[in-house]
């Protein structure tokens, strides 16, 4: 019935060069090392089979990173959404004063993350940090805010959320906008407002926004890698670090590439796993589908 | 007594707003005081700067060209973006009017490819290029970044493209108008407002860029902003203020180029979602 | 709308336009030769604006003006840890530099992949002091070095005097603890560790003085002495349990280790000397100073002395004479004595003049006037390639507390094997 042609499937083709170039190739190698005992730079390249992936699974400080790299995807995409959703609730009416509100919650994510992260750093470094600063004029003595890991990691979410919760809020208000007045009247002249309102009318209609939103989000958080690598570049020992800053710790510093492909692969999987699972079940969740 | 929770209530939601100004502004002054004292300034960052110093901005434009890196991150996230923008709205098309089994597999496959730790293609990817030639060039480091951020623009391209009615362009079909007039006249203007959102959250990434151009964009010529302001920092020491002021001078056109772009950036967006 | 469309459009292709002009004339980059004309790439740990790479630029402009048909590019490098990697990345694609720096790796790491250079008119010259670390056991020399870092516990000259504690007078550890209790009363950091970075470093320091000449030679065997390694963990944790050590220490790094030098929230610091150079510039009235390193189980001091500005010459490239060319133009003593005092440090070749700089004074008294021995730093000699990051990780369990003496020792002595089978393997 459509009269789109078969051959429109050519559109496609260039996007798909570019990342059988870029992306999948190098990648495909990057598996390769995988099975090796390179150190990273010598020529000489030992395959060893699986031994990598063996090693992963007895690895206690493999196991311990990653569950730092879902607190990291996890805790960031819920502050993420929370931060998002409700800026872009009380900032949604489309006032001269909203607008430059947005634009300024907006202004982090214009930034890249390494510099981002180093002015964090010297908002929480022990000496002359800004906040020790305060935390002095108050008489209090000065807190190592980065050197408890549990603290850090709190840290480490809340800057990278911080950073990219305006893109969130975008992505809601665009959300928001795109709900017809109209049901907001008629669910007002039947009495509902408020909080019933916006289980009623608002939260199912943002939920493409929603979904969109989270996988996003989670697929960043699952490879933050800079902000960490400024603020306390995995420590104290390996405490902070995400799959990714430990891929760079083995890979360069330890001399060990081979190990640290497998553990690339093992983020790589983790991540495509996660995003799916998260993506089908948010669809099939989705309260306006059928 | 509902008018004092409705007050009650305002005054939360300011206090909330206040803090949250005040979170996303704090990194931006602190880069401020930081850039313009001297090194040898020893007050706190929170204090306001006793005269401007502007040093570390001499130094960040003689010692760290940075309007050099300036220049060369508006080549690459021009040609960078725009990319993006045609192969991503090409690439949406079919992906959206062709539902087909294969095609649903492809789009799914490019999803996939969001997920790619930079750092798991790193040195494959940097090998190949030097293989052919793509070391210290534009057109190197541009095809990677846009390889990077295709995949969303196809996304949302897709996304959106999926809201409208397929019925316009029937029209012209029956009218007999070919597959690239049908593509010109009627689809690209319609993917038109959520371009804007698109060049943004595509363009961003490209113009902040550093695991990838720290590698490929060695010689300052062709280097980029993030991997340029780097330099400050080196194995030894960290010229702070230097960094702070390349940072602030590199910060100014991405400015200006989101307030021109933001009103189209929101009604784009919100024009994407209507289902 | 459709102004921002025509806008958006014109400067997008505007700035592509630009890229492709750019393709043409900036492209291809490297090592392009021809008709007799080589570019030399140079790349550098050095940060943009510091005194070394200044002193580098200005030496590499007079190499050019009197050799014209070599271009020197010179690379500053980017980032505290992204050098190495940087380095890495580019000998495993076979595209290394021409010449890079190889801070303190020009024999264990990089040797397979650079020139020899002994037979270089200025290879003779070479401090004495480098060789342990820089010749190896064929005799080979793989760089010419700028400087030398000798380095022992460097301190805050104003600090200590005014807690009224004699520098001269710390030969034993004991005599520094008593210090460092006394310091900590003043509500000052005794000792200051950047753990980000620095942790194997300050290894480095300790360790050859709890090692015995035969437990070396061990070591360098491939046997690891266990018992010797942990007397220096053993320091450590007890200066953490006395309370010696900076709150900050694992957010630390080498830059907040100069500033609180210079500051004078710490006293005691352990690491390159550049550390000093940092402190200075952030505090130029301040007086610092260095004292020789004490052993663990005796009386003797010692000081540690390494490379570390040093230039390697890629054995692969295609424009080697030149590159040996213009480290023979960097060996001239003038030059060299300009490199050496950009970094405040002495010279890596005798025939250079030392210059005064902030450590003047502890060099003569300790290097000069007492000749206390120097030692390589001990990773460079005793433990296989790869084993710096572990070293700093033992460092670092006991320092926070993640792992005992024992434990870390241990953990330390499987890496110690893994790495030199390894080693061997790749040989």
């Amino acid at each position: 019935m459509r009269s789109v042609p078969l051959r429109a499937n050519l559109l496609y083709v260039p996007a798909l060069i570019i990342f059988a170039i870029f992306i999948a190739y190098p990648l495909i190698r990057g598996f390769g090392i995988s099975f090796t005992s390179w150190d990273g730079f010598s020529p000489q390249k030992h395959f060893i089979g699986v031994d990598n992936y063996l090693r992963l699974f007895t690895d206690s400080t493999f196991g311990h990173v990653v569950l730092n790299t879902f607190i990291y995807g996890v805790g960031s995409t819920v502050l993420q959404q929370v931060f998002g959703l409700g800026l872009a609730l009380i900032l949604r009416k489309p006032t001269r004063r909203s607008g430059i509100l947005r634009a300024i919650i907006y202004l982090p994510a214009l930034v890249s993350p390494v510099i981002m992260g180093t002015m964090y750093y010297l908002l929480f470094q022990y000496n002359d940090g800004a906040l020790n600063d305060l935390v002095g004029l108050f008489g209090a003595d000065k807190v190592a805010w980065l050197n408890n890991a549990t603290v850090a990691i709190i840290i480490i979410v809340l800057v990278n959320s911080l950073q990219f919760m305006g893109i969130s809020m975008v992505i809601y208000l665009a959300g928001l906008h795109s709900i017809p007045a109209m049901y907001y009247e008629a669910s007002t002249l039947d009495g509902a407002a408020g909080w019933k309102q916006f289980l009623h009318i608002t939260a199912p209609l943002l939920w493409p926004a929603f979904t969109a939103s989270v996988v996003l989000n989670l697929i960043n958080g699952l490879k933050l890698f800079d902000v960490i690598t400024v603020l306390t570049a995995g420590g104290p020992g390996y405490s902070t670090n995400s799959v990714s800053t430990l891929i760079s710790i083995t890979y360069f510093d330890s001399q060990n590439a081979g190990y640290a492909a497998s553990m690339g692969v093992v983020l790589f999987a983790i991540i495509v796993v996660f995003a799916l699972i998260v993506n089908s079940s948010f669809s099939r969740l989705n309260p306006e589908a059928d | 007594m509902p008018m004092f929770t409705k007050r009650a209530s305002k005054i939360v939601l300011g206090v909330l707003i206040a803090v949250a100004v005040i979170a996303q502004l704090l990194p931006f002054y602190i880069s401020l005081t930081t850039a313009f004292k001297s090194r040898t300034d020893l007050s706190s960052r929170l204090v306001p700067p006793h005269t401007l110093y502007l040093g570390n901005f001499a130094e960040a434009i003689n010692d760290g060209g940075i309007f050099r890196a300036i220049l060369n991150s508006l080549i690459v996230t021009g040609g960078g973006t725009l990319l993006v923008l045609v192969l991503g709205a090409l690439a949406a098309y079919p992906l959206t009017r062709l539902r087909t089994r294969t095609n649903r597999i492809v789009l799914a496959l490019i999803l996939v490819m969001m997920m790619v730790p930079p750092l798991s293609i790193l040195v494959p990817l940097y090998s190949m290029l030097v293989d052919i030639g793509g070391i210290n060039t534009y057109w190197g480091i541009t095809l990677t970044l846009v390889a990077e951020h295709l995949p969303l623009a196809i996304f949302m391209y897709s996304a959106f493209l999926g809201s409208v009615p397929y019925s316009l362009e029937e029209a012209a079909a029956l009218d007999g108008a070919g597959l690239f007039r049908r593509l010109y006249n009627i689809v690209f203007p319609l993917l038109k407002p959520v371009t804007a959102s698109v060049a943004i959250l595509a363009g961003v990434p490209i113009w902040n860029e550093f695991a990838l151009s720290v590698y490929i964009l060695n010689d300052q010529s062709v280097r980029t902003i993030a991997p340029t302001v780097s330099t400050f920092f080196s194995q030894s020491t960290s010229n702070l203020g230097a960094a702070s002021a390349a940072s602030l001078l590199a910060f100014v056109p991405i400015l200006l180029v989101y307030l021109f772009l933001q009103r189209y950036f929101m009604e784009g967006a919100a024009a994407g979602a209507i289902k | 709308m459709k102004k921002v469309w025509l806008i958006s459009a014109a400067a997008i292709v505007a700035s592509s336009t630009l890229a492709l002009g750019g393709c043409s004339s900036g492209g291809s980059g490297g090592a392009s030769g021809g008709s007799g004309h080589a570019t030399i790439e140079v790349e550098t740990d050095m940060g943009s604006g510091t005194p070394e790479l200044k002193a580098l630029t200005s030496i590499a402009k007079e190499f050019e003006s009197t050799h014209k048909n070599i271009t020197l590019k010179l690379v500053p490098g980017t980032g505290e840890t992204n050098y190495e990697a940087a380095i890495k990345v580019r000998l495993a694609a076979h595209n290394p530099p021409d010449i890079w720096m190889t801070h303190g790796w020009s024999v264990l790491r990089y040797g397979q992949f650079l020139a020899p250079l002994q037979d270089e008119s200025w290879a003779k010259n070479l401090n004495p002091a480098l060789k342990p670390a820089m010749v190896d056991e064929k005799g080979n020399l793989f760089a010419l070095p700028t400087d030398i870092d000798v380095s022992g516990i460097m301190y805050n000259a104003d600090v200590l005097k005014e807690a009224g504690i004699d520098p001269a007078s710390i030969t034993s550890w004991s005599a520094f603890d008593a210090a460092c209790a006394k310091l900590k009363a003043e509500g000052i950091s005794p000792l200051y560790v950047g753990g980000k970075s620095m942790a194997a470093a300050v290894a480095d320091r300790l360790l050859p003085g709890g090692f015995s000449d035969s437990a070396l030679k061990k070591m360098k065997s491939g046997t690891f002495v266990a018992k010797d390694f942990a007397k220096t963990l053993k320091l450590i944790a007890n200066w953490k349990q006395a309370g010696y050590l900076n709150p900050d220490y694992s957010s630390a790094n080498q830059t907040t280790m100069g500033d609180a030098l210079a500051r004078g929230q710490a006293a005691f610091e352990m690491g390159p000397t550049s550390i000093v150079n940092t402190a200075h510039s952030t505090n130029p009235k301040a007086q610092f100073g260095f004292i020789p390193i004490p052993s663990i189980d005796d009386n003797d001091t010692f000081l540690v002395a390494g490379e570390r500005t040093a230039f390697g010459a890629s054995k692969t490239g295609k424009h080697l004479a030149q590159a040996k060319e213009f480290l023979t133009f960097l060996a001239q003593p003038a030059n060299e004595t300009a490199m050496s005092a950009a970094t405040a440090s002495a010279p890596g070749l005798t025939n250079a003049k030392e210059t005064k700089g902030i450590l003047s004074s502890s060099f003569a008294t300790y290097v000069t006037e007492k000749s206390t021995p120097s030692v390589p730093y001990f990773d460079r000699v005793y433990l296989p390639d790869g084993a710096w990051v572990p070293l700093g990780n033992a460092i670092d369990s006991v320092i926070t507390g993640q792992s005992s003496v024992d434990a870390a020792t241990q953990m330390m002595q499987q890496t110690y094997e893994s790495l030199s089978a390894q080693a061997k393997a790749n040989s």
